[in-house]
């Protein structure tokens, strides 16, 4: 019955997704509505889990069928509630803005709303499926739904970024499905990856799988030295793409990380792994910095989230785990609001040129005081992404205690500072100084969708809401993924 | 304790400002926060009545994510009790002297909004006794001084909202700041500090389990294991927060904000967050091995902060940055005065070291309730005379009669003139400083002395200048509006009373504080301040010139952090995103696989010539070629 | 004894003088209804007799044959004939001899039939193509008889050595892949469409059937292992800049020949052993590899038979004028997206050289398959973005909708395929 619910939420977006492409022939609202609309039984489903610590268990038959089998535990609940609550918001962003883009290039914008549902449907399926293949399969969705939207509502060269977008992530997948292989021949078929397995499986070969994961996770999640089509993808894709991919799609690596390669990962590679996530955190905040466009700017900053998210996941406890998955959220729901602004100013200004911005607050305090919170939110301060902050900190002093491993500590204050840095100087140079542009901006769908985001990622972090997720979260990391060879 | 009272005095005011954002028009927003703060300074009273003494005397705790040691949770104590009623009260009476002053300005609902906002997180480091939990108000403060320290978000008038003289420079790097820079400056300078913050109270939880203050208190002697680094990381939260030496900057540019911000936030509260967390952490660190180490370290931050920034108020020529250099030196002082408390405390007992805590805490009150009026009176000064500048404009006394006896009142206190309340809280603090120094072997009394000589220059100098002498002013100056000087005035004469009502506490000490070398050296202070500058003002020394340089360019702190340290950051980032980032790594993928591809491919397709002959030349050739692999 | 299959070929062949009278179109049609009825009479293939039955007519109904249209019909019959060879070969080891040279006979009907049907554009660039394939293929075969009389009679291995030549020179797998670019590219479409489904499906049927009556030797697949790998990096390399459908889809079929190629050199060169396939269970590496061989001739034929067939141009050597949707699930197909047809025997290779250990070769078809992107996205938007109205026929929408359909219900289909 539970798995009823959860297949019907999941296939759902993609079942409307037609009734939306139907309807967007006449109206674009119509269409984005109706997309919204198709999303909020994920959100359903993902809230009573995530909040209410419910479990949900799904499979379509045995044999080959098993491959559709889903499951949902507060843990992956955290990512597919991002997913979900990330794609309501942006579906009522897309409103006004498709309108605009699709009257731009001239086109209509039924591919748009066709591939809209297959890409969130995908994506949950991803974080549901409870077979490697299963992962696999729905991923490739997610990937070519959305490779769709960048080949055909996308800016400046869209054909070369699609192809761009397409090897990487394909090449990505493949090599996650590699890996996925040879666990599958040696008997490891299911995710969370089992405590058992590190044991049963010949050492070369685990190796090789988890190296592999590792790679695939990597290219996804555009950690340091294979990020580099990050930043052209999501400045080209359309902004609604853009808001999706970076918070939701890019964080999948992640999951994978934390449900596949860390059971099996030997225990030296962790402290590497832990460098190597804050050198990637570093390093994308510093080229964030360097940015002019808008949107490269935030693809650079998603660099510097994952490397959290990497570093988070090397600390090899309860409390990295569940930073990770915190991590996800906070940095989904910032982000979303970021690219939606950026999206605004698209929309409204028609630049993406931050040395064209300066003074916007003038424009419209709210989208200022919106998109001050998505900074917020990835700088740790008082939103959801505080609860992650604090949670990452404590992970790695867990982990690494005493004054041998100060060089650690330094590293992740100046990671911090780093993120402070751009959060605050981008503020700074877009909202603040002497007002460039002149008027006052609208208050349309977009906005709303932006200061409601915003509005959540505020709210997630008080008492209720914060407590019942971290303690699911963290009660299911500890029972499940935890005593998995950690 | 009524958690409840706690609460609605912590929290009324966040719920007025919030409400605040729905209303329309400016006026209703102001009231409805006055209306708010004012409750919760009633509030704060209840709280504290009936007193009680001692430290973490009384704690109230909800769970918040226990698993993680964040509880919502209070503490009530003679510290958090007399800090909360001077906290919420301040609030009130600048939030009320701000209806008037703000009139008319362009972003009253960031600012209404943001001003609740800090006085609610403010009241949370206040009462917290969860440090997580203090985390939350200590970020909030920091993010409630960015946003009001550039709330002027335009960069405009930069003869009155920026700080320094407009395309003043030195060696290319300029020494003005528009609002919107000090912000950054503020909230960056803040950040560093609270990222090894953050990174302590996770060791502290880590490693002791909570993060309770008064369940760490009471851990005693089981917390010596903790070690310094923890504490040391700590220590750099209080130091940026409260402008420590080499932190000090932000706060003098943070001057930049509207000044009843100055008044409130960089003056009497926020800068104050990280003295007293110092102070009430103080009996809790002082049983962790090699504590002395940590409070000589305290007290050498705090004595350093104290001298050299007296000596920035001394030098510099705009209002409100010479009330910035004596508020930095005066948390100098208080974290001086924790320290040699620290190191003296060591030795006695607990009880002892409170005592000689309280003397540092009181220091923050004395200093606070003088210093507030100072700024709300300078405020009604620039709003009157429309400039920042010392000597720009004098003989205001003649034209500004309340303002000025309110301006004498407050300043008398503040550089420790007896009977006000800066006297008796100065000079105890600056004993605790020279007691401190001889426990470790150092000549306290030269640092004592120095401190207490200078404060009375900085402080005639400005009122001198300003207020007796000077230049005519050019328009009429009339008296500010009755909601302007009614607070600042109340407050200079609290401090008056509060000196009483002090006289009568210490009676039996005054004696001893009349006598003492810091006392001597203030006199001496004083005397040579009013020779220089309100009787024979205008003496002039040609050979002082480059040590007053110094002086005035602040030691050149802002050219190494304005112009060096950015540079070098900025530099090094687009290094890096030119040669690694675009130059290898995007080169690699994206210019030079394709490319290389493409040249293959094409070299591939070359084959197709069209001719069946080659064709069939390529295929046996390719066959031999394979059979000898083969055979091979 | 004669089975009675053969008859059934040999009386379509003798009706020829029909065409004359008859429009071949009718011939053909009549020709895929009768192979589909026979899907009854042989339980083992009935599968490929129901496929090749349908898409023979599918095919008919497109274009008019003229006197070709029995071209077509003998060339369905003839893959049909290989198919039939393959499982019977398999169920009857006692007859595989005969089957085997059935399977022989079967190719070189097609070969000719696909000849007509490649040069029946009547321009010289048709006849062209056509040629170099009719030169080509009948070099390959000639080797094939002769390496599988060697490689029964006297020497397996020199026999082997020759009959993978033979398929290198059938098949156009590289070093001889030249003939198979310009047949593309310069024969009619319609006679392309045919080559890939049957021209090519049938090699590949003749190929397992001899590997189950004689057994590859190891010098012979080791040679294929290394034609293969080289071919399916070249082909896709040289895809990359190639511009028209002709061009590109003939690198792209090269590449998927050396896939299936790949399989079985990969078996019998590192030795056949049993492996525990996920979710289907346990088999041997040769039946997996069959599995992948029969799936990617099916995945390149079906997508290339849907995309040429809806091609209007007289030779394929040019950018479409006319947007056919549903060709986009053929080069999706094509790509290897899953669910879709072409993402199983890709998946099943990958499953296979890791099985046997062979990471190498495994992370080389994962590369290649990312290499051969950006050409199969190029032919994805020429098929979507020429102007409309779209002109999808009955083969692009067939193939398109089996793609999909044989995608979804591959978990099931696997077991049907091995025999």
């Amino acid at each position: 019955m539970t798995g009823l619910a959860l297949y019907a939420s999941i296939l759902l977006p993609m079942a409307l997704s037609l009734a939306a492409y139907v309807a967007a022939r006449r109206s674009t609202q119509a269409a984005a509505y109706i997309s919204a609309v198709a999303l909020l039984p994920l959100l359903a489903v993902s809230s009573l889990s995530l909040f209410g610590g419910s479990r949900y268990l799904g499979s379509a038959g045995t044999g080959l069928w098993s491959i559709f089998s889903l499951y949902l535990e507060p843990y992956n609940a955290a990512y597919v509630f991002t997913v979900a609550l990330v794609g309501i918001m942006v579906a009522i962003f897309s409103a006004p803005y498709m309108e605009h883009r699709a009257e731009e290039l001239g086109v209509r914008n039924t591919t748009f709303y066709l591939t809209y549902g297959f890409f969130l449907g995908g994506l949950a399926g991803a974080f549901a499926a409870q077979n490697l293949f299963g992962i696999y399969i729905f991923i490739e969705v997610a990937l070519i739904a959305s490779l769709f939207q960048v080949l055909y509502y996308g800016y400046g060269d869209r054909a070369r970024i699609a192809v761009m977008y397409l090897v990487w992530s394909h090449v990505a997948a493949l090599l996650m499905l590699a890996g996925f292989i040879v666990l599958y021949l040696n008997g490891v078929t299911t995710v969370p990856v089992p405590a058992t397995a590190a044991g049963a499986l010949p050492r070369d070969l685990l190796y090789l799988a988890v190296l592999l994961v590792l790679l695939g996770s990597f290219i996804k999640m555009a950690a340091l030295g294979v990020h580099m089509w990050l930043p052209y993808v999501h400045a080209e894709a359309p902004t609604p793409l853009s808001a999706l991919l970076s918070p939701v799609l890019v964080g999948f690596g992640g999951y994978v990380i934390s449900i596949v390669a860390l059971p099996l990962m030997p225990r030296s590679w962790f402290f590497p792994l832990t460098w190597y996530g804050i050198a990637t955190a570093i390093y994308g905040g510093m080229m964030a910095y360097t940015q002019s466009d808008i949107k490269r700017l935030f693809a650079y900053s998603t660099v510097s989230q994952m490397g959290y998210m990497i570093l988070a996941l090397s600390l090899r406890n309860v409390f990295g785990l569940t930073a990770a998955a915190l991590i996800y959220i906070s940095h989904g729901l910032g982000k979303a609001v970021l690219f939606m602004t950026a999206g605004y100013f698209i929309m409204h200004l028609h630049t993406r040129d931050i040395d064209r911005m300066g003074g916007l607050y003038g424009y419209n305090s709210a989208l200022a005081g919106a998109a001050v919170v998505g900074f917020l939110n990835l700088a740790g301060i008082l939103t959801i992404g505080m609860i992650s902050e604090i949670t990452l900190a404590t992970a790695l002093v867990k982990t690494y205690l005493g004054m041998e491993y100060i060089e650690l500590y330094i590293a992740f204050a100046a990671m911090l500072v780093v993120t402070g840095i751009y959060a605050f100087a981008t503020i700074r140079n877009v909202f603040f100084g002497p007002p460039k542009i002149g008027g006052a901006g609208p208050y349309d769908a977009a906005l709303v969708a932006i200061v409601s985001t915003a509005l959540l990622s505020v709210l997630l972090f008080l008492p209720p809401m914060s407590s019942s997720l971290w303690t699911n979260i963290s009660v299911y990391v500890q029972n499940r993924l935890v005593p998995v060879g950690l | 304790m009524s958690p409840e009272y706690a609460f609605l005095t912590i929290f009324l005011p966040l719920m007025a400002s919030v409400l605040s954002l729905f209303l329309p028009g400016e006026k209703a927003k102001a009231w409805l926060v006055v209306l708010g703060s004012l409750l919760s300074a009633v509030f704060s009273v209840l709280t504290y009545s009936p007193p009680v003494s001692g430290i973490y005397t009384e704690t109230y705790s909800v769970p918040w994510i226990p698993q993680l040691g964040i509880y919502i949770s209070l503490h009530l104590d003679q510290f958090s009790g007399v800090m909360g009623m001077l906290v919420a009260w301040l609030v009130f009476f600048i939030v009320l002297y701000s209806v008037k002053y703000m009139e008319g300005d362009y972003r009253p609902g960031w600012y209404w909004f943001f001003m609740g906002f800090f006085a609610t997180s403010m009241l949370i480091i206040t009462y917290a006794d969860n440090l997580w939990f203090l985390l939350v108000g200590w970020e909030g403060v920091g993010l409630a001084s960015w946003a009001l320290i550039g709330h002027w978000y335009k960069d405009d008038e930069p003869d009155v909202k920026w700080v320094g003289h407009p395309g003043d420079r030195v060696a290319l790097v300029d020494y003005s700041w528009p609002p919107s820079k000090a912000g950054l400056r503020a909230i960056l300078t803040i950040r560093i500090g609270d990222s090894a913050f953050l990174v302590s109270l996770a060791y502290i939880f880590v490693a002791l389990g909570t993060v309770q203050l008064s369940g760490l208190f009471r851990l005693g002697s089981a917390a010596s294991a903790l070690g310094l680094l923890p504490l040391f990381l700590f220590l750099m939260g209080p130091l940026t927060k409260s402008a420590q030496f080499p932190f000090t900057e932000w706060l003098l540019t943070a001057m930049t904000g509207p000044t009843s911000v100055s008044a409130l936030i960089h003056a009497a509260t926020m800068v104050n967050a990280g003295v007293y967390l110092l102070i009430v952490t103080a009996p809790i660190f002082a049983s962790v091995q090699g504590a002395q180490t940590y409070f000589l370290a305290v007290l050498i931050f705090g004595a350093l902060t104290a001298i050299l920034s007296s000596i920035i108020a001394l030098t510099v020529d705009e209002f409100k940055l010479v009330l910035a250099g004596s508020t930095a030196a005066n948390l100098g002082i208080i974290a001086a005065a924790t320290g040699g408390a620290g190191l003296l405390g060591l030795s006695g007992g607990g009880a002892a070291l409170i005592a000689l805590l309280w003397i540092a805490f009181m220091q923050i009150v004395g200093h606070a309730i003088s210093k507030a009026p100072l700024f709300m009176g300078y405020g009604a000064v620039i709003h009157e005379s429309g400039t920042k500048y010392l000597g720009a404009v004098g003989r205001l006394g003649r034209y500004m009669r309340t303002t000025s006896l309110a301006l004498w009142l407050a300043m008398l206190s503040l550089i420790g003139t007896p009977p006000f309340a800066g006297f008796f809280t100065k000079e105890m603090a600056v004993e605790n400083i020279s007691a401190g120094f001889d426990a470790v072997g150092l000549s306290g009394v030269l640092v004592a002395g120095l401190i207490a000589f200078l404060a009375p220059l900085y402080g005639l100098r400005l009122l001198g200048l300003s207020l007796v002498h000077g230049p005519e002013p050019k328009e009429h100056i009339h008296e500010a509006h009755p909601i302007m000087w009614v607070p600042y005035t109340v407050l200079a004469f609290a401090a008056l009373g509060v000196g009483g009502y002090l006289a009568y506490l210490y009676a039996d000490e005054l004696a001893r504080l009349v006598a003492s070398p810091g006392f001597l050296a203030f006199l001496v202070g004083f005397a040579a301040a009013l020779a220089l500058y309100v009787l024979r003002p205008g003496v002039r020394s040609r050979a002082l010139t480059p040590l007053w340089r110094i002086g005035y360019r602040r030691f050149y702190l802002p050219w190494l952090y304005d112009g060096v340290l950015a540079w070098v950051y900025h530099n090094l980032a687009h290094l890096i995103y030119w040669a690694v980032d675009r130059g290898v790594i995007d080169n690699l993928y994206h210019v030079a696989l394709p490319w290389a591809f493409s040249k293959i491919s094409a070299a591939f397709r070359r084959l197709q010539t069209g001719s069946l002959s080659w064709y069939l030349l390529y295929a046996i050739a390719g066959s031999l070629v394979l059979i000898l692999l083969v055979l091979l | 004894m004669i089975d009675p299959f053969f008859l059934v070929v040999l009386a379509f062949a003798a009706l020829t003088p029909l065409a004359l009278k008859v429009d071949g179109r009718y011939l053909a049609a009549a020709m895929g209804v009768a192979i589909f009825a026979m899907a009854f009479f042989v339980p083992e293939a009935a599968f490929f007799f129901t496929l090749l039955g349908v898409l023979a007519i599918a095919l008919a109904l497109d274009w008019p044959y003229g006197g070709l249209g029995l071209a077509l019909g003998l060339s369905a019959a003839s893959t049909a004939l290989a198919a039939y060879a393959y499982y019977r070969a398999v169920a009857a080891p006692q007859y595989a001899l005969n089957y085997a040279f059935a399977g022989l006979a079967a190719l070189a009907v097609s070969t000719a039939s696909v000849y007509g049907l490649l040069a029946s554009g009547r321009e010289r660039e048709n006849l062209e193509g056509a040629l170099k394939y009719l030169i080509f293929s009948a070099v390959g075969k000639t080797l094939m008889v002769l390496g599988f009389a060697i490689a029964l009679y006297i020497a397996p291995t020199l026999g082997w050595v020759l009959l993978a030549f033979g398929f290198v020179f059938e098949m156009g797998l590289v070093p001889a892949h030249l003939w198979m670019v310009d047949a593309f590219a310069l024969s009619t479409p319609k006679g392309v469409a045919a080559l890939t489904i049957f021209g090519e499906l049938t090699p590949l049927l003749v190929l397992l059937t001899l590997l189950n009556v004689v057994p590859m030797a190891k010098a012979a697949a080791f040679a294929l292992l290394v034609v293969a790998l080289t071919s399916m990096t070249f082909a896709n390399a040289a895809g990359l800049t190639a511009r028209t459908f002709g061009r590109i889809l003939a690198y792209s079929s090269i590449a998927h020949m050396s896939y299936a190629v790949a399989a079985a050199a990969l078996v019998f060169y590192f030795g056949n052993k049993p492996v525990s396939l996920p979710l289907v269970g346990t088999m041997s590496a040769f039946s997996v590899a069959s599995l992948v061989i029969v799936l990617e001739g099916l995945t390149s034929g079906l997508g290339k038979a849907g995309i040429f067939g809806a091609l209007t141009v007289r030779h394929a050597d040019t950018v479409p004028e006319r947007r056919v949707l549903s060709n986009t699930l053929n080069v999706l197909s094509l790509l290897g997206v899953p669910p879709l047809l072409g993402f199983w025997p890709k998946l099943l290779l990958i499953l296979l050289s890791l099985a046997l250990g062979q990471a190498g070769v495994a992370v080389l078809v994962i590369l290649n398959s990312a290499l051969a992107t950006p050409y199969y996205l190029r032919v994805f938007r020429q098929v979507v973005e020429p102007a409309g109205p779209s002109a999808d026929n009955a083969t692009s929408v067939l193939t398109s909708t089996l793609a999909v359909i044989l995608g979804v219900a591959a978990p099931l289909l696997l077991v049907a395929l091995i025999p």
